[in-house]
């Protein structure tokens, strides 16, 4: 009968009554699930905005062409471009230095798009002024004209690449990549006199509209295989990027955190049981069996879950629209709508609601044992401490403190990679020595016994009590605990990614070069 | 009459060798269906752990329960609230109803425990309040209601549905002389007008008219039963 859907009605009732009679307890508990909720929530969204699809990210570089040729990665002597193809031809010189008289300098991409056709439109913003239109004039990113202390207007004397006199007629940027260094001359024109030999050339093939997709298709076959690089919008078997891996990461933080919480959130779930010894005692006197004690102990944790987890959504979304006028700073490219996919959020949800759940049923299967006489009166027996729980909390800390040496080890080492999994490493060792530090906490409680016996006046009064309300008080140890694994897994992964920075700037430097080269590629234009 | 509640030479004790403490010795007594018995005594002569026997609360330490021909300490914690949803109803002297539930709710739990539906409950509850003189304000909390009322409401719940015994450990324990007078009539009504038996454990002397047996203790064992005029019953004086 306990399992009836009228008994399991009344215990959900019951539940959702002590959480609403409990405000401060559910607000703790809603505010400790909901931080990590609407960090994933906000992590969730911004990975798949800022991994834009490949279609997306073509229009971005590439706008509406269908393919691009570049001379650095064909093999022309096998690529035909289908008659009746539009063409745009552009060249770039990727990292070029402008230098002017006045001794200021800046590293740009110098480029000549004509991206006043329509097939290229999107690829370059106009912020301020004009396109420039001829011989000797130039646009400037915001970034590059910053560098070279330029205005819309100015007239700028250049000793690098070549000796001249250009005109900036306009900023603007790549829809890219905002805070790129481009300028950004006339078709057509000189790249204000760089080498040739530093000079790539792309072009930009819209196929004609008469051609059938399985002549796309056949044509697409050949080309690719020639390294003509496919649009994804034109060719969606194509797509490979995909976002799911960040978003992917982002629940496993936010769960990495959510058991962390979970042990602050079953230490307040074990003081309400407490407070609640009473009405078990009631319910029990009146036939409810163990099991739905249990469940309405249990249902709290999940009806708490769901408001702070729904409370974390609401907490993202709120982040999400603070952030919203900086989305263009934060991305690096021409603001487009948050991509948000509602299945991103159903496991955030979950994972938020399972967590209080679960912190939820220690508490709901030890207050259901007790014999309902002493629930009745308010009182929690002291039981035993299982061997085993010490033991095994001993050696998981002993583990996480090995798993934390291993870490601090690797990461202080010479090594330039492996930022992440000593950054993973000593997120676990963490988890291991928290996790056993709970378990030990009673235990370690139940020292003062002894020792109490030997104080006298009020010390002997206050660790008696310590002792008596051994859950309780290693409960609020096991919280001490958490709160200072929080701050040092924080610590670990702001410090793992400071050395990883480190890493990719000493990496950068030695192979500046090669990256401008290699950049080229993987950014088609300009 | 048919037995609704027996005890069998039981014993109950806590802790072990010489700190054992004896609360009940050689307690055997019989009550019937319909039957409302009165259990007095000094603090700490073992009235209350006599309640606690009957309803399964806790387990004798020799000896039997025996609950409507159920020997309590066979059954298991889950059929022994099982027994209590059908059979027995509580009264206490204080914190007798659930704070989160409403005056019908807290009368409604042990028939939504056992499965009945949400209407056909709150239909019966209704009625066992009506029963106690309650019949309006229904839907508030307990704390709304004076300590009377939520006496009332806790006999309401003992008796709802099919119960036929309320073991009542001094509910009046908290109430004024007035308020407990008109608690100890009600419950003095219920076993001719509901056929539940009851069993009370009262300190007041003055409650003992309303009863058809008064069964005295001291020291954890039954020393007198008194039976009231026209209630003598051969079959239930096998108390020793």
């Amino acid at each position: 009968m306990a399992t009836s859907p009228i008994a399991f009605g009344l215990s959900a009732r019951l539940a959702r009554r002590e959480v609403l009679r409990r405000p401060w307890r559910t607000l703790l508990v809603a505010l400790l699930v909901a931080l990590p909720v609407a960090g994933m929530t906000l992590a969730a969204v911004v990975a798949r905005t800022e991994r834009l699809s490949g279609a997306a990210s073509w229009k971005l570089t590439s706008g509406s062409a269908d393919a691009i040729v570049t001379t650095r990665n064909i093999d022309n002597t096998s690529v035909t471009i289908p008659t009746g193809s539009t063409t745009i031809v552009g060249r770039v010189a990727n990292f070029a230095l402008l230098r002017t008289t006045a001794g200021t300098r800046s590293r740009v991409d110098i480029a000549d798009l004509a991206v006043n056709e329509p097939m290229v439109a999107n690829v370059v913003t106009l912020d301020q002024g004009r396109l420039p239109s001829a011989d000797g004039e130039v646009l400037l990113s915001a970034s590059a004209a910053r560098d070279l202390g330029a205005h819309v207007g100015d007239a700028l004397q250049l000793d690098r690449p070549t000796t001249r006199t250009v005109v900036v007629t306009g900023i603007g940027h790549r829809a890219n990549d905002i805070s790129g260094r481009l300028a950004l001359v006339a078709s057509g024109s000189d790249l204000l006199g760089v080498s040739p030999d530093v000079v790539d050339m792309t072009t930009y093939v819209q196929l004609p509209a008469s051609m059938s997709a399985a002549e796309k298709d056949a044509w697409a076959g050949g080309a690719r295989r020639a390294g003509v690089i496919l649009s994804p919008a034109t060719f969606p078997n194509l797509q490979s990027k995909s976002p799911g891996a960040a978003v992917r990461w982002t629940w496993v933080i936010g769960g990495l955190v959510l058991t962390v919480a979970g042990i602050v959130i079953t230490s307040a779930f074990a003081s309400g049981a407490r407070r609640q010894l009473t009405t078990l005692g009631q319910l029990a006197a009146n036939g409810a069996g163990p099991r739905v004690l249990r469940r309405t102990l249990l249902l709290q944790g999940t009806w708490t879950g769901i408001a702070g987890s729904v409370a974390g959504l609401g907490l993202g979304f709120a982040s999400l629209a603070i952030i919203d006028p900086y989305r263009g700073r934060i991305f690096n490219r021409d603001p487009s709508g948050y991509v948000l996919r509602p299945i991103d959020l159903v496991p955030i949800i979950v994972m938020g609601t399972v967590a209080t759940t679960i912190a939820a049923l220690v508490p709901a299967r030890t207050t259901s044992r007790i014999p309902v006489l002493a629930a009745l009166a308010g009182r929690r027996p002291l039981g035993r401490i299982p061997r085993g729980l010490t033991v095994g909390g001993l050696v998981s800390v002993v583990a996480g403190l090995g798993l934390l040496g291993l870490a601090v080890l690797g990461s202080t080492g010479n090594s330039t990679s492996g930022g992440s999994v000593w950054t993973a490493t000593a997120v676990v060792g963490g988890i291991g020595v928290l996790l056993g530090a709970s378990a030990v906490a009673p235990a370690l409680v139940g020292v003062l016994e002894p020792i109490a016996s030997r104080l006298h006046g009020p010390w002997r009064f206050a660790a008696r009590s310590l002792v008596r309300q051994r859950t309780r008080t290693g409960g609020v140890v096991s919280a001490v605990c958490a709160t200072s694994a929080l701050a040092v897994m924080a610590s670990a992964l702001v410090l793992g990614s400071i050395a990883g920075d480190d890493a990719q700037r000493t990496s950068a430097a030695t192979t500046k070069c090669s990256w401008c080269r290699s950049n080229s590629r993987v950014r088609p234009f300009p | 009459m048919t037995p609704i509640l027996e005890f069998r030479d039981v014993v109950k004790s806590y802790g072990g060798g010489a700190l054992e403490v004896r609360a009940l010795t050689d307690v055997s007594l019989t009550i019937a269906a319909g039957e409302f018995v009165a259990v007095r005594g000094p603090s700490g002569c073992g009235k209350s752990t006599l309640l606690h026997l009957a309803g399964g609360l806790e387990d004798p330490s020799a000896g039997r329960v025996l609950l409507d021909g159920n020997d309590l300490d066979a059954l298991d914690a889950t059929a022994r609230a099982a027994l209590r949803r059908r059979d027995v109803g509580y009264v206490f002297q204080r914190l007798n109803l659930v704070p989160a539930l409403t005056a019908v709710e807290n009368v409604m739990l042990p028939l939504e425990l056992d499965g009945v539906g949400g209407r056909e409950a709150r239909r019966q509850a209704i009625d066992a309040l009506t029963s106690v003189g309650l019949d309006h304000h229904l839907d508030r909390y307990p704390d709304d209601f004076s300590g009377g009322q939520q006496q009332r409401i806790a006999i309401a719940r003992a008796i709802v549905g099919t119960r036929r015994l309320v073991l009542a450990d001094e509910p009046t324990g908290s109430l004024d002389t007035c308020t407990g007078d008109s608690v100890i009539e009600l419950l003095a009504s219920l076993p001719a007008e509901r056929g539940t038996a009851i069993v009370l454990v009262t300190h007041e002397p003055r409650f003992a008219s309303f009863a058809d047996r008064v069964v005295s203790m001291r020291d954890g064992r039954i020393v007198d039963i008194a039976v009231a005029p026209g209630h003598e019953d051969p079959v239930l004086s096998s108390a020793r």
